[in-house]
């Protein structure tokens, strides 16, 4: 059991590298690499041992939070303050990292207001870790609106998860 | 092969293969739009018969589908009780189409017949009206298309009748772009307003949104992630191409046309905030229309050019507003609604329809320009992007009603709510002009 964990942590962090080296192209529909850079906070940040990963360029700890947002609205939550004071301290440590945010919204409401509330979402978490001292130029934004919901569901559970910035690694 | 798509794409989209001669014609109006209390006219479109002696089998065919297709149109339009032609209406009128008296005892004001012959590839269709009452024929007039354009030719005749009896010319060759997800992407879609002649216009492998039909031309915009960013791209079906627009850094959003197809208002948020602003059809911005900290977005003109109706949450909550085309006189429309976006001006000037958040979802509502005569139109599930049809009589819309997102029409007060287009994933409709 134990090794099957080990084996599918690699096989997370290969596609978490793969996601964030592909950071600048269009991405499908389905967009796998945030449920991935969930999936790989769980075991605390030094990574399993996994001797192919390391044989490879091995910038490996850096994995930005998501954010989360109330229907509708686009100020930082509390909650999400703190993955924010997270990923500034990352992005302080690594300061050759460039990212992009991408906000994104639940599937209620309008295809074009949603583009704006996303644009919005993006940039409330860009102005707040400007604010940090984070340089703006390393930091673009992008707005999907409701255009690339995360999760598929029809419900609250969906709905509060795909209301989400996600912080994409676009060069390291 | 692209460019191949492209041509089949020109060719259904071009209705001028029709060619016709008015036999005789005048311009006496005998039936106003319904809306204002005027009553529908009661009219038979009769079968068509042979030009020559006999039917062939693909005759036959057409005789029995090109009248039925008039017959939707004409009941579609509002301005027409349309005669249901069954045994009984037989019985009275027996077999011949002119037997006027049949018609008169039936309650019938007005009787369109025709003639039909196919020979080759080509139908050739020679149609009359006739006012009862009076026994007199009001205009003939004869049509020749290809065979694949059979439904093309019946919207024809449909908008020729209504030309003659109303002074306005009908909407049945208009069309409806929407976007559809059927391989894989968010593309573009064409159809006819009944649905039928769908067809994809773009291979952008994308996410594509928000087509809006040039009110004048047969150019739709509308944005794309094709390059990276939601940028506005333009649609040429005539010429075939398909080039950015406006990519400015961040939005470029919420496209509406101007009323005379020579301006184009958008959200732009490239100095950080959703905004809207005109840019003029190379791109160029030609102002910023609108400054505010929250959210600017979804303008739609009024038809004389005049104003501008946008969703803004200055407020903290989505609402309409109307300001002038320099940004100016901004007044509130909407209030003790909790979200309201898509707002769509009337092309008859008086009504906007737009979008409101329900207890069950999304309903489409229209209210008067002067904030009164608030109407809800449709209930529950999610009914969203409200479109008129260029008479202002109808609008499309998408909805999940069974489900799956579809396209529906309705009449303007909500009536006759039916799909138009199932099957796939379908919503964003945008009804084109009249070409």
């Amino acid at each position: 059991m134990r090794s099957i964990l080990v084996v599918l942590m690699g096989v997370l962090i290969l596609a978490f590298f793969w996601g964030c080296k592909s950071g600048t192209k269009i991405k499908p529909a389905i967009e796998p690499s945030q449920e991935e850079v969930k999936a790989a906070e769980e075991p605390v940040t030094p990574p399993v041992k996994e001797p192919e990963v390391q044989k490879e360029e091995k910038p490996a700890e850096i994995k930005l939070e998501p954010i989360y947002f109330d229907f509708d609205r686009y100020f930082i939550r509390e909650d999400a303050k703190k993955s924010l004071n997270q990923n500034a301290k990352i992005l302080k440590d690594n300061p050759q990292v460039k990212i992009r945010i991408e906000g994104n919204c639940d599937e209620r409401g309008t295809a074009e207001y949603n583009l704006a509330l996303g644009e919005k979402r993006a940039k409330a978490a860009w102005d707040y870790l400007v604010n940090l001292g984070i340089d703006s130029a390393r930091i673009t934004v992008i707005s999907y609106g409701k255009e690339k919901p995360l999760y598929p569901g029809h419900n609250e559970d969906a709905w509060s998860k795909n209301r989400r910035d996600d912080f994409m690694i676009v060069s390291k | 092969m692209i460019k191949l798509k492209a041509s089949i794409v020109i060719h259904l989209l071009t209705i001028a293969f029709i060619s016709f001669e008015i036999a005789s014609s005048q311009t006496e109006i005998y039936v106003k739009m319904p809306v204002g209390g005027a009553e529908p006219l009661d009219i038979a479109v009769t079968g068509f018969t042979p030009k020559k002696k006999g039917f062939s089998i693909e005759e036959q065919r057409l005789s029995t589908e090109i009248p039925q297709i008039i017959r939707k149109d004409l009941e579609f339009s509002l301005m027409f009780y349309v005669a249901e032609i069954d045994s009984f209406a037989l019985s009275i009128v027996g077999n011949n189409p002119l037997n006027l008296d049949g018609w008169y005892k039936l309650g019938i004001q007005m009787v369109l017949t025709g003639e039909l012959e196919l020979s080759g590839d080509e139908i050739k269709s020679e149609v009359s009206l006739y006012e009862v009452l009076r026994g007199k024929k009001i205009y003939s007039k004869t049509y020749k298309t290809s065979l694949d354009n059979f439904r093309g030719l019946a919207h024809t005749i449909s908008d020729d009748l209504v030309l003659e009896l109303t002074g306005d010319k009908g909407i049945f060759n208009t069309k409806i772009a929407f976007i559809s997800t059927g391989n894989g992407n968010k593309e573009i879609y064409v159809s006819d307003y009944d649905g039928f002649n769908m067809n994809r216009i773009t291979d952008d492998r994308s996410i594509n949104l928000s087509p809006r039909w040039s009110p004048i031309a047969k150019k739709i915009i509308y944005t794309s992630y094709k390059k990276g960013n939601p940028d506005l791209w333009i649609k040429d079906l005539q010429a075939g191409t398909n080039q950015i627009l406006s990519s400015q850094a961040g939005l470029n959003s919420a496209p509406a046309w101007s009323s005379e197809g020579k301006n184009i208002g958008l959200t732009l948020s490239k100095d950080g905030n959703p905004e809207i602003y005109l840019i003029d059809q190379s791109g160029k911005i030609v102002r910023r229309l609108t400054n505010s900290p929250g959210i600017e977005s979804s303008p739609s003109f009024s038809p004389n050019g005049n104003e501008i109706v946008f969703t803004s949450d200055r407020t903290g909550s989505p609402q309409l507003y109307i300001m002038d085309v320099q940004g100016t006189n901004v007044r509130r429309l909407t209030y003790d609604l909790n979200y309201c976006d898509s707002p769509t001006w009337s092309p008859k000037g008086d009504k906007i329809a737009f979008v409101v958040r329900t207890p069950s979802g999304f309903d489409v509502y229209t209210i008067d320009v002067t904030g009164e005569n608030l109407r809800r139109l449709t209930y529950g599930y999610n009914n969203e992007n409200p479109s008129w049809s260029p008479d202002g009589y109808h609008l499309v819309f998408s909805s999940n009603r069974t489900g799956k997102y579809q396209i529906y029409t309705m009449n303007w007060d909500g009536s006759d709510q039916k799909a138009v287009i199932s099957g796939g994933e379908s919503y964003n409709p945008s009804w084109s002009p009249r070409f």
